[in-house]
């Protein structure tokens, strides 16, 4: 089991953009760091964002992200239990916002 | 270069020089259509020269023969005629002025009364820049009044008034922009509306820092708010309209009223064409429901269709052409609507798609409903939320005017 810190910074571009958003992003990242894979293998996800350089998240992006993470844990417990949002309080509440909707989806 | 024809020519002779000077004529026709550069109006009518796909089927939609044939050169744009009271109007302005450039070689003259509505004016001057491609064009502004005159100073195509009033250009705080959307292979290839985005919110902390508090930056809430706004309307025409190049975002900051207004727009396929026949069967299902239940009840009536209704549905959580490959599509107009009402309630939304027009302000607000097989945000547009009744008539309605694509206005106060 090993932790692993991904940047979300790494999706804007400082003086240029400093907003991520976009379903197709969310889900190309998630493929990009093997998100799922890694939770699967037992590894801790920290989630990094710094709020200095990156401005807005929007909500298309995070549940395009956590769409296959939600399809497989189905509740925010599991997922809190092996992802960590490193960030400001808003953009804590912001994903778990987001994690409600894909939770509620994912168990009719 | 024409060959001169003399008196003293021989006939055989007249015969070549005639013969040269009209190949000369050709040549010079097609190396300026080659060049892309606009075409008298004589030359537009024997080369049948069309608009933009877009344009072309927006005039077509709407039998732009009937709309076309006046003789006044004037279009009136009349007091607060904005997307948000008075879309019909809007868009009838817009076919005046595709009229005018299809059968009239002078330029329009828009008679404004009273004050101007950005969102008209730019959504105008936006269709304007297409036509401008293909014909000499300009639109004269007549009677603008002086405040008017710095935020329309970034309209692109206009002209000189006749009596010689300058529109100049001010320091009003706009962005006006064809954005291009970027299919790359790689989903992670930054979108360029990210950057018109920063473009926007660094403009509107400079405005507010100028003209409210030298300490001003926007909150997480504004931001969310904004970016919303546009991220979702571009992710749409990326998802949804796989033929669409460009979207075209205007984007306004008002100091006075402290209010940012943002319009993005874009030709193609509409709200109600993207859920035709292509959900999910338990949601196809649902959706079948509701329209039987209209139709049951009366409630479908030339006022309210059933693509009224399908745009409708489209605006509830969850629903999406594109649930099959992923089952939290769907999100994307709801959650830009709640954030935007969660930062005010003083926010306002005009949606045109197609031939319905939906208007969102804190009249009808977004509820928990059960719908399908779960609860999900809803936002019905009557007095219990219900998708199954009919929507207030003010809020949800069918248009006189057929606009075949989507266009989608948000002014958002960012001050208390």
């Amino acid at each position: 089991m090993a932790n692993k810190r991904v940047e979300l910074a790494v999706l804007v571009r400082p003086g240029v953009s400093d907003s991520i958003s976009g379903r197709d992003t969310g889900m190309a990242f998630d493929k990009r760091i093997d998100l799922l894979e890694s939770l699967e293998k037992g590894d801790n996800v920290e989630i990094v964002i710094d709020s200095k350089l990156v401005k807005a998240i929007n909500d298309s992006f995070i549940k395009g992200l956590f769409s296959r993470v939600f399809a497989r844990y189905r509740s925010i417990d599991q997922v809190r239990k092996r992802v960590k949002i490193i960030a400001d309080d808003y953009y804590v509440k912001l994903f778990e916002k987001n994690w409600a909707i894909l939770q509620a989806i994912n168990n009719v | 270069m024409r060959n001169r024809i003399r008196r003293s020519d021989s006939k055989q002779v007249r015969q070549a020089k005639k013969s040269f000077n009209e190949r000369q004529k050709r040549k010079a026709k097609l190396a300026r259509r080659n060049a892309k550069q606009p075409l008298s109006l004589r030359e537009l009518f024997e080369h049948d020269i069309k608009q933009t796909d877009g344009i072309e089927e927006f005039c077509k939609l709407n039998n732009i023969e009937a709309w076309g044939r006046r003789t006044s050169k004037y279009i009136k744009l009349p007091n607060q005629c904005t997307l948000f009271d008075s879309p019909d109007k809007v868009l009838k302005i817009l076919l005046h002025i595709f009229s005018r450039a299809k059968f009239f070689s002078e330029f329009p003259v828009i008679k404004v009364q009273g004050s101007a509505s950005f969102g008209a004016l730019y959504l105008i001057d936006n269709m304007c820049w297409a036509i401008g491609t293909k014909r000499n064009w300009g639109v004269t502004f007549r009677n603008m009044n002086p405040e008017d005159n710095a935020i329309f100073s970034k309209i692109h195509s206009k002209k000189e008034d006749e009596d010689g009033t300058i529109i100049s250009d001010g320091s009003a705080y706009l962005i006006n922009e064809r954005v291009k959307i970027s299919r790359s292979n790689d989903a992670l290839t930054p979108q360029p509306y990210s950057v018109i985005e920063k473009k926007m919110t660094d403009m509107i902390t400079l405005a507010m820092k100028k003209h409210s508090s030298p300490d001003f930056e926007l909150s997480h809430e504004q931001r969310q708010a904004i970016s919303s706004t546009i991220g979702e309307s571009f992710d749409n025409i990326k998802s949804h309209v796989p033929n669409a190049e460009h979207g075209y975002l205007c984007g306004f900051y008002d100091p006075v009223k402290a209010t940012v207004t943002i319009l993005v727009f874009n030709f193609g396929q509409t709200i109600s064409d993207t859920l035709e026949g292509k959900l999910p069967e338990k949601v196809q299902v649902e959706i079948e429901s509701v329209i039987s239940n209209h139709k049951r009840m009366k409630i479908l009536k030339p006022t309210f269709t059933r693509r009224n209704a399908l745009t409708l549905l489209a605006l509830q959580e969850g629903i999406s052409s594109k649930l099959s490959a992923d089952n939290s599509r769907g999100h994307g107009l709801i959650d830009y609507i709640a954030n935007c009402f969660s930062l005010s309630d003083k926010c306002r939304i005009s949606i045109v798609s197609g031939d319905t027009f939906i208007r969102i302000d804190n009249r009808y607000k977004v509820g928990h409903k059960f719908f399908v097989d779960r609860e999900r945000r809803m936002l019905a547009f009557n007095p219990n939320n219900d998708i199954y009744s009919l929507p207030d008539s003010r809020y949800v309605k069918k248009l006189g005017v057929v606009f075949n694509g989507v266009i989608i206005e948000t002014t958002i106060p960012l001050c208390s």
